[in-house]
């Protein structure tokens, strides 16, 4: 085999395969890339056995063959490989060695079988949605910070697509706060609601920041597929079943208070400097027309501040993460921010008026 | 500091793949998993202890056999409205009924169900023998059902019914955690459930994994003490 890529077109390739090759699997082949060099240029996978990466990018290939070599070893040769060279990949020992040669370094990395390395296929299927990627960046990007951290609570670990009517929507939570958004989607087929794991979230969020054509989005019984131009991301989607989320979202009552978000961020994130290191716990307290947001720290002390806001109501108080409510906040653009609120002790509803179809819901903290 | 949680209602995955057959239920899921062929009479009653799978395999039943949930209100009308539709029948509960009195009703849809060859199933958490059955006539159809007991499981199942429940609240934990939790409580599933729920709570409120050293913290029996 051999071959010549330009650094700039393998580089992003190769650093995108090397977060799926899981360098700690106690299977070797699996902290391996594998390089297939063919008629239609390279062709470049790397799995998990859960998440899997197919990256096709041009090549000129004089000899066809196949190489499964060290991802991380690769990723760090191109990566410093100097400015934009060009690559020469070839073959060597009947296979066993992949030499690559860049300038005058030369490099011989040692590869095991390519026989061994896991079989990884697009899904054919011919059911799938094309969403434009700035649909499919707001849907996650609105949904992430919610998604639970406990490994153990699969069902939570990750983001709850489903259709509904003529909506593709998007739900996480931790138990302790809610996300939901939706975009709109021309498709008549039922499609069942699947549970998109976080480290598919997060690759899939990377390959956004970069891509601004449609994606297309297809499923099987247990798989999920993002195509991306030449990037092929399949997934094993998550065994269990999203909590009935609707239920627990307050209703939209004339209860609320109406809040600039850039003076409510800014007050979260300067009062909670006051409370313990973990929980940035802050009370928030509601008189006509001003909010306060105070936080009382036995080691340290406290601190108060208040903003203008608009509300005509008997008053309310409640306490809460102020993590929660700055992801909110922050991750929201519209000027001002709806709060709708009841009982001390009961979930708020934080709504943008500029993106009514993104609802946050945030339990509060008894302090 | 203490964070609030939603309170999601966790639905039980009632099917076939989670059932969890043994040699307690094993005479039930014959008789249930082999209807129509297999019965002699138009019902047949299944009994046991609360959270035995009783309801599990009813609902089982119900989905092979067609069958609708009669439920309290229906006893204020008259039987015959249930047969309009092309189908069988499950009473959840029956013991509970006592509070009304369903012996006419009940010797009522008996016969019907005889008629028009429907078949029924009737779910209780005690022995029929135990039933308060005023009505002579309706006694003796009774009697002449089959009425299988589902018993209450051995440690095995327990474990097992343990991983379940786990799966239906969407939390992993490992059989050595869930063997520590089943050393530490009465051994029923009821206790079982209550305090998988409990642990569930309190894991989400404080973002925990269960595990031994968490249990620890919030189940202390009379075992532990001796052990301190």
């Amino acid at each position: 085999m051999r071959a010549k890529v330009s650094k700039n077109d393998i580089l992003p390739a190769v650093m995108r395969t090397v977060s799926i090759a899981d360098r700690k699997s106690i299977v070797p082949i699996l902290s391996h890339v594998l390089l297939e060099f063919n008629e239609s240029g390279l062709c470049i996978k790397a799995t998990d056995l859960d998440h899997s990466i197919i990256e096709k990018i041009p090549a000129e290939v004089d000899t066809f063959g196949t190489a499964a070599v060290p991802a991380s070893t690769l990723n760090d040769i191109i990566r410093k490989a100097s400015g934009d060279a060009v690559l020469e990949f070839s073959l060597m020992d009947k296979g066993s060695k992949l030499q690559i040669i860049s300038s005058r370094s030369k490099f011989e990395l040692s590869t095991l079988d390519p026989k061994d390395f896991p079989e990884v296929a697009p899904i054919n299927n011919d059911f799938n949605i094309k969403i434009k990627s700035e649909d499919l960046n707001k849907l996650i990007t609105r949904t992430r910070f919610s998604m639970s951290p406990e490994e153990n609570r699969h069902n939570l670990n990750g983001i709850y697509f489903h259709k509904e009517d003529a909506k593709l929507k998007a739900a996480s939570t931790d138990g302790h706060r809610l996300s939901t958004t939706y975009i709109n989607i021309d498709i008549k087929e039922n499609v069942q609601g699947i549970i998109i794991s976080k480290k598919t979230v997060f690759e899939i969020k990377k390959l956004l920041d970069t891509y601004s054509e449609d994606v297309s989005m297809s499923f099987s019984a247990n798989q999920v597929q993002f195509v991306f131009g030449n990037v092929t991301f399949i997934s094993k989607l998550v065994d269990g079943t999203f909590p009935e989320y609707k239920r627990v979202i307050p209703e939209a009552t004339n209860d609320f208070f109406k809040v600039n978000r850039q003076a409510f961020c800014e007050i979260l994130d300067r009062i909670a400097v006051i409370s313990e290191d973990k929980i940035r716990s802050v009370k928030l307290e509601l008189s006509k027309d001003t909010l306060l947001c105070y936080a009382v720290n036995s080691r340290v002390g406290s601190g108060k501040d208040e903003i203008d806001v608009n509300y005509s109501g008997d008053g309310w108080s409640s306490g809460f993460n102020a993590n929660y409510l700055l992801d909110v906040a922050t991750t929201l653009q519209g000027e001002y921010l709806k709060i709708f609120i009841k009982e001390s002790l009961s979930p708020i509803l934080i709504i943008d008026e500029s993106e009514p179809e993104s609802m946050f819901v945030v339990m509060p903290m008894r302090i | 500091m203490i964070q609030e949680i939603f309170s999601f209602h966790q639905v039980e995955n009632l099917d076939w793949n989670d059932f969890i057959e043994s040699e307690e239920n094993r005479e039930a899921v014959a008789c249930l998993s082999c209807w129509p062929k297999s019965w002699h009479s138009n019902g047949v009653i299944i009994y046991g202890a609360p959270k035995v799978g009783k309801t599990h395999i009813a609902s089982l039943w119900a989905q092979t056999a067609n069958a609708i949930y009669i439920l309290k209100a229906a006893f204020s009308e008259n039987p015959r409205n249930l047969f309009d539709a092309n189908c069988n029948f499950v009473i959840d509960n029956f013991d509970d009924l006592a509070d009304i009195d369903i012996n006419n009703w009940m010797f009522d849809f008996f016969n019907i169900c005889r008629e028009k060859n429907r078949f029924f199933l009737l779910i209780s958490r005690i022995s029929p023998s135990i039933w308060n059955i005023k009505l002579k006539d309706l006694r003796s159809r009774l009697q002449t059902l089959p009425a299988i007991n589902i018993r209450s499981p051995n440690d095995d199942l327990l474990l097992k019914i343990a991983k379940k429940l786990s799966k239906d609240f969407g939390i992993s934990v490992t059989d050595e955690t869930l063997s520590y939790i089943l050393d530490h409580i009465r051994r029923d599933v009821p206790t079982l459930s209550a305090t998988l729920r409990m642990l569930d709570k309190i894991a989400m409120q404080k973002q925990k994994s269960i595990t031994i050293p968490f249990v620890r913290n919030y189940i202390c029996t009379e075992k532990d003490e001796e052990f301190h």
